[in-house]
């Protein structure tokens, strides 16, 4: 009897070992060699939480020209009364027309907002390039598109690339979590980057910028 | 087969009682600790007007720390050296508990022809002498008690070669003046001496010994997944 608890309770830690180490890690966890299409979350669960949007005053937008928040006409924003999470993102393009596209990218709030017509119909979090290896600033245009680009240099998959300067850095599908960061190029979570993939073309225009007027954070 | 089929059994239910379900995303979670943080300052930018800059602030996760990444994995690494190290354990000699031992000399300084004899009895019985110094470097080579035969081929592990029984066995080991090196079995038993038991080991092992194998086998494997999900910040272009 002693030995047939003790088998019992032995083999109950083997399964709770087993069980545990087979456990899934997370998606934010994947490791490379996985491909991030495998991963993509179904629509009903999508992390968007803009609901509507908000239209600049002129006050608003001469103060943006101004400060060189903006360089160019914008007619409204999406309406997101919360911080983003790291993965989250915001994507609404409903009754927005037909327009030129324009990519705006701040390397210091960790955004990217994409406008269409004047109009932002999506916004993100992003990672972006760390030390050494950093993110460049500046205005570019998509120089090519690729649905599944693998990197070249890295051996990393880069899903939904487009590609802005000649060395490789693009914005692409990506894990976007806090910590991460990036060889240089701009990364985006996957179903943002399918959305942005829809719309950009070769030749719109991209402007990275390095903000500093958010806080960094301490933790 | 009854025990390998409660086994069995019994794994199939804890597989089954602990199936991995989802956990929160840690992610998430981290994003929305120092969110919480920022949401005063968010506030405070709210006061002070809504320009263009201001509404895109109050929606960004918060400035990357810099060279937050350039410095994880180093400092990392070298929490996990700093974890390592008080685990290297030095060579205890056996007898540091008995009372007046001196301290065994290292094997590889013996000059040969030292009698070496058994420190658990403290007796001389077959002492076993250091007949060649060895290769240096290497540690001796030891010899049963007998005589040395040619004295030449250092390396070469010779048995003792019996000639004829000339000699009674009893004779055959050397009468050692030296004095024992061990002197406290030889002392009556003192209150405070410690006694020494010889430890007994099953050759089946307890089942704190399986547990503590399968805790070892769990860290392990936590150690491993902890890696892999390190090696991920990185991989990204």
């Amino acid at each position: 009897v002693k030995s047939i608890i003790a088998a019992t309770v032995c083999a109950l830690i083997v399964a709770a070992g087993v069980g545990w180490l087979l456990k899934l890690p997370p998606t934010s966890h994947r490791t490379a060699s996985e491909p991030l299409h495998a991963a993509r979350t179904p629509a009903s669960q999508l992390p968007e939480v803009a609901k509507s949007r908000v239209s600049l005053s002129a006050a608003q937008l001469d103060e943006a020209l101004a400060s060189k928040t903006l360089d160019r006409p914008v007619r409204s924003l999406l309406e997101i009364d919360k911080p983003l999470h790291f993965g989250e993102f915001a994507w609404n393009d409903t009754a927005i027309g037909p327009g030129p596209l324009w990519i705006r990218v701040d390397l210091g709030s960790q955004l990217i907002s994409v406008f269409r017509d004047g109009h932002e119909i999506g916004t993100s979090v992003i990672v972006y390039g760390g030390d050494n290896k950093e993110t460049p600033s500046g205005t570019f245009h998509v120089r090519a598109r690729d649905q599944n680009h693998r990197s070249s240099l890295y051996d990393a998959p880069m899903p939904y690339t487009l590609r802005l300067t000649s060395d490789g850095v693009a914005i692409h599908g990506s894990i976007v979590r806090w910590g991460a960061a990036t060889h240089g190029c701009i990364g985006v979570p996957l179903e943002f980057a399918r959305r942005l993939f829809d719309q950009a073309r070769v030749g719109d225009e991209v402007t990275i910028v390095a903000s500093k007027s958010v806080q960094p954070h301490t933790s | 087969v009854l025990l390998a089929l409660f086994a069995a059994l019994a794994a199939a239910v804890g597989i089954a009682v602990f199936r991995p379900t989802s956990f929160p995303n840690s992610a998430n979670s981290t994003g929305r600790n120092f969110t919480e943080q920022i949401g005063n300052s968010v506030d405070s930018l709210k006061a002070l007007g809504n320009t263009v800059a201001n509404l895109f602030d109050s929606r960004s996760p918060g400035q990357r720390a810099g060279g937050v990444l350039a410095s994880l994995k180093l400092k990392r690494q070298i929490i996990l050296h700093q974890r390592a190290l008080p685990k290297i354990r030095r060579p205890v000699s056996p007898l540091a508990g008995i009372v007046g031992a001196p301290p065994i000399p290292p094997v590889g300084t013996l000059p040969a022809g030292t009698p070496l004899y058994n420190v658990v009895n403290g007796t001389t019985r077959n002492p076993i002498t250091v007949a060649q110094a060895g290769p240096p470097g290497g540690p001796p080579i030891l010899f049963p008690s007998a005589p040395p035969l040619s004295g030449g081929g250092g390396g070469v592990i010779v048995p003792p070669i019996v000639t004829a029984p000339q000699q009674p066995p009893a004779s055959d080991t050397p009468v050692v003046n030296i004095p024992p090196i061990i002197t406290a079995p030889q002392q009556p038993p003192a209150t405070d001496t410690p006694v020494v038991n010889p430890v007994i080991t099953t050759p089946v092992p307890e089942p704190s010994t399986w547990a503590m194998l399968l805790l070892g086998l769990a860290m392990i494997g936590n150690i491993l997944r902890r890696t892999r999900r390190a090696s991920v910040k990185t991989a990204a272009c």
